[in-house]
């Protein structure tokens, strides 16, 4: 029996501007057990990526928790102090970004960077320079990065993306951890690396059995890989499936919406996309938040929020469309 | 190669770039060409040189060798040097909405500036309607959006102000540069839609470049791939889909994330991603894919295959073939 | 047909959204608040100086041995008290900042228009013989260390007020120059400037509507800064003798002439002084408010 590795309980996180306070997330519902393979598909600007943000804690400073609690090893991490927050960062969880150039510091080479990650993770006394020296090697063959003395040696500049990507994805696995978060981890990336990259988290997640968080847009590349899929619209979780459910019976509205406009490789066309635009978070709809680019709503669409509630067998949606009430 | 109607026909097209590190070939003996109305599809990774084909066609930078041709004549000079009507016939919508569209000018100027530098409008009211007339085709309220600045937009709007620019003049020949990598799938879906309206209503042809093959398979008549500056493989969209011959091709498509089972068949299986495109500057000898290539044989090393007519208008450069 | 006359009216409101926004940043800054409320008074007092001084008699020459050497702080008469002639400091300094906002006023609009243009064709031209040319000889303009440069002109020509700001003018422009290169030439390759060409703009448009409206933010800030620094270079030449020249009330020649009665009468250079710092702290608060109002 898995045992629930992460919960995220009913979000809601904004942010302070000069015209008032943004309200990004709006309800967030997120779980994860242990050794389960989640991803979280949105397009930009639907709070993916805040939502993360605040599990790791690392907000900008005009960021605001308004309510809402995340549980991270039956701890709510919202509430530790400074020393569990740095055990979190350090051993619990781990983050792959996007852009791989941004997340390596440019002026210092691939071998300083990984070991200060396995100096400020483990005991380290008694170890010298040439232990870890030997296990960053050992990282770096596990990444399928060929010649690692190489990569080792060299500035962040003078390695490829895909390698840049792979060295980020050593540097996330190199000390033990439960979770990793990869977000939008192969966006940048050239399609065959994007291919390569995923199966070599694949095959790592799994001979680790690690949990993983997969953000992506890329909806078939989340397909391939995940066991369950949260859909998530202007900072609102509004599905959760299993993988093959979801892509085969989509509920929501948004979700129906985002599926059709993905062009297939067969032909045939696609949809013309959802009416509308995402919403302004400082005056956001009221009621469900999707309202104003959905074809049939109810009257009460407009003015309640429907809640995030299971309707079929283990296939969660937001929509009062599919209440019994 | 039909011969009827070719609005664009680029003829062994090569641009070097010299930089301190080496020659870097960009683009290395090209050609293809448009046909009038048309959207022809020109896809590959990094370094192909994809992008630089279109800037060349443009005119953003001068060919090293080779010709451009445009509707029979030949342009290929520097976009300084060609001549003001050939300029009103073409044009661009790059890659990167953000940067295309200068953060301190309103829409209106933006969108209005192709009709004040061809002396296209007569007075300031009609260069209103007019830009307003434009902001409408691309599905932007004149009300709502005239007066903003570029900063104030989403991407996809920007996109569209972006193409609103690009068709201000009636050209006939427009280059889209990846238009919708930087957008999101539903946005994406909405700027598509409205170049293909557009593409309808105008009589326009289109060079379509993207690393998307999803998207081309739905967007384009004819599809060329591009590896390290060479093209090598072209067919149209239902052959190239369909019966892909050269390895490259397959590896690409293979490599697609795909949703549907129907589409997962589609995927060749006797080609799996691998490796990494090599650097431009010294790109590898014969065939340039024989370093990633499964079937690559003695003669893949030292010779660099010619194209060879596989099917109907389907054609290849591979010695396996 | 669609009326398009409602434009007129939303005109109003998106066009000054940034300018709402800016505000709004540089407004939450408590030091840019104090350097913009300071800079105002100061160049308030310098417009208005001789309508609001108590005694505008004390500008030039002036005796009344009476009330002179009188410390500042002891009577409202003569608040920061007098010199040696028996003139009061408060007056004349604040005259002094007339003669220093002057000089900023002068030499930045002498300079920035000069500089700023030979920089953008600069950088739109970049590595070719003109881009070379132009910024070659602004080099050898910038590698002159400012002060002997200034010293130098000043020593050949009759040391007055007009000479100093022609010679700190002529070591000013490449700074100009060099600033909007550096910006120009890296928004070249950007995307719209591509556009533009490629749509057929001629390259006046490029230069000046296209590429100069986005450098203006960095050239404001360096004017609002490089206030407080003319001011610096100027009273520095006054206090060598080579720029105003007594009884003009400078800051600098002020300085300079209560230096000899330091340290039993330390107000007669200290008050300048500390008006020549005030100036300068509230541009260089100014100046950074503006910068960082301007960076996202």
């Amino acid at each position: 029996m898995a045992e629930q590795l992460l919960e995220i309980k009913d979000l809601h996180v904004g942010y302070k501007t000069y015209r008032g306070t943004s309200k990004v997330l709006d309800g967030v519902h997120l779980t994860v057990k242990t050794g389960e393979k989640v991803g979280i598909i949105g397009e930009s600007g639907c709070g993916k990526t805040t939502t993360m943000k605040t599990l790791l804690r690392i907000l900008p400073t005009n960021a605001v928790i308004y309510e809402g609690e995340v549980y991270f090893k039956g701890k709510n991490t919202l509430r530790i102090g400074k020393n569990e927050l740095n055990e979190l960062r350090r051993k619990h969880i781990a983050m792959i970004f996007q852009d791989p150039t941004a997340a390596l510091n440019p002026v210092f080479k691939i071998d300083t960077q990984i070991i200060d990650i396995i100096k400020s993770s483990e005991a380290h006394e008694g170890k010298k320079t040439e232990e870890f020296k030997a296990k960053c090697i050992r990282l770096l063959k596990e990444v399928a990065l060929p010649d690692p003395e190489r990569v080792l040696g060299s500035y962040p500049f003078q390695l490829s993306g895909g390698m840049k990507q792979r060295v980020c994805i050593a540097m996330a696995l190199a000390t033990p951890r439960y979770l990793l978060i990869a977000d939008e981890p192969t966006t940048n990336l050239d399609v065959t690396i994007q291919d390569q990259v995923l199966r070599l988290i694949k095959d790592i997640v799994e001979k680790r059995k690690l949990s993983v968080i997969l953000i992506s847009q890329a909806l078939g590349a989340v397909k391939g890989f995940v066991d369950k899929v949260y859909v998530m619209y202007a900072g609102n979780t509004v599905e959760v499936a299993e993988t093959k459910e979801l892509f085969s019976n989509p509920l929501h509205p948004y979700a129906k919406g985002l599926l059709d406009s993905t062009p297939k490789l067969t032909g045939g066309g696609f949809s013309e996309g959802i009416k509308g635009r995402v919403p302004d978070y400082i005056n956001p709809p009221s009621g469900c938040r999707f309202h104003p680019r959905c074809d049939n709503i109810l009257s009460r669409c407009k003015k309640e929020k429907p809640p995030f509630l299971d309707v079929e067998e283990n296939h969660g949606v937001a929509c009062w469309r599919y209440y019994k009430k | 190669m039909g011969e009827t109607d070719n609005i664009l026909v680029v003829e062994n097209l090569k641009k070097y770039f010299k930089t301190t590190f080496g020659t870097v070939k960009a683009v290395d003996d090209i050609t293809f060409n448009v046909r009038s109305g048309e959207t022809f599809g020109l896809v590959g990774e990094s370094g192909s040189g994809k992008s630089t084909t279109g800037y060349l066609i443009m005119g953003i930078y001068t060919p090293t060798s080779g010709k451009i041709l445009f509707k029979g004549r030949d342009v290929s000079l520097h976009v300084l040097k060609r001549p003001k009507n050939i300029k009103k016939d073409m044009s661009i919508v790059f890659q990167d909405p953000a940067s295309s569209l200068n953060p301190s000018k309103t829409i209106g100027d933006i969108v209005g500036l192709p009709l004040k530098v061809h002396g296209l409008i007569n007075s300031s009211s009609e260069l209103i309607e007019k830009v307003a007339q434009l902001l409408e085709t691309v599905e932007l309220s004149p009300e709502r959006f005239m007066h903003r600045r570029p900063g104030d937009l989403g991407g996809g709007e920007k996109q569209a102000t972006a193409i609103a620019r690009a068709i201000a003049t009636h050209p006939s020949f427009v280059v889209l540069d990846e238009p919708t990598s930087a957008l999101d799938v539903s946005i994406q879906a909405k700027i598509i839609k409205i170049l293909m309206q557009l593409q309808q209503e105008l009589k326009l042809s289109y060079l379509f470049i993207t690393h998307d093959l999803s998207l081309m398979r739905n967007v384009a008549s004819r599809v060329a791939i591009m590896y390290l500056a060479k093209i090598y493989e072209y067919a149209p969209a239902r052959l190239f889909f369909h019966n892909p011959l050269h390895p490259y091709t397959k590896m690409l498509l293979s490599s697609v994330p795909v949703l549907t089972d129907e589409e997962e068949a589609l995927k060749p299986r006797d080609v799996k991603s691998t490796g990494e495109v090599s650097s431009a500057i010294n790109p590898p000898p014969g065939c340039r894919f024989h370093p990633r290539c499964p079937f690559a044989t003695k003669i893949c090393k030292v010779k660099e295959p010619k194209f060879t007519m596989a099917e109907p208008e389907h054609y290849v450069a591979c010695h396996k073939l | 047909m669609k009326k398009i006359r409602v434009f007129k009216t939303i005109k109003q409101s998106p066009r000054w959204e940034s300018a709402r926004r800016m505000w709004y940043k540089f407004s939450r800054s408590p030091l840019s608040m104090a350097g913009l409320v300071i800079s105002a008074a100061c160049i308030f007092i310098g417009l208005f100086a001789p309508y609001i001084v108590p005694y505008p008699e004390h500008a030039g020459y002036f005796s009344n041995y009476a009330d002179a050497f009188i410390s500042p702080f002891q009577n409202s008469k003569y608040p920061f008290g007098t010199d040696e002639y028996g003139r009061d400091i408060l007056t004349r300094a604040m005259l002094g900042f007339q003669y220093s906002l002057m000089m900023a006023g002068v030499v930045l609009s002498l300079v920035v228009a000069p500089g700023v243009i030979l920089g953008l064709i600069a950088g739109y031209h970049k590595d070719r013989w003109i881009d070379m040319v132009i910024m070659r000889i602004s080099d050898v303009f910038i590698a002159v260390p400012p002060l002997v440069l200034a010293l130098s002109i000043c020593a050949v020509l009759e040391p007055n007020i007009f000479n100093a700001m022609m010679a700190v003018s002529l070591m000013w422009w490449p700074w100009y120059a060099r600033l909007t290169y550096n910006v120009s030439s890296a928004m070249r390759n950007e995307y719209f400037v591509q556009a533009a060409e490629v749509m057929g703009a001629s390259t006046f448009h490029i230069i000046f509507k296209e590429i100069l409206p986005n450098c203006l933010g960095p050239i404001l800030t360096k004017v609002t800064l490089d206030v407080g620094w003319v001011i610096l270079i100027g009273s520095a030449l006054s206090f060598v003798g080579l720029g105003a020249q007594p009884p003009t009330p400078d800051l600098g020649t002020m300085v300079a002439d209560g230096g000899k009665w330091m340290p039993d009468f330390w107000w007669m250079s200290m008050i300048p002084a500390l008006g020549i710092a005030i100036i300068i702290l509230a541009f260089n608060l100014l100046g950074d408010g503006v910068r960082d109002m301007l960076t996202e």
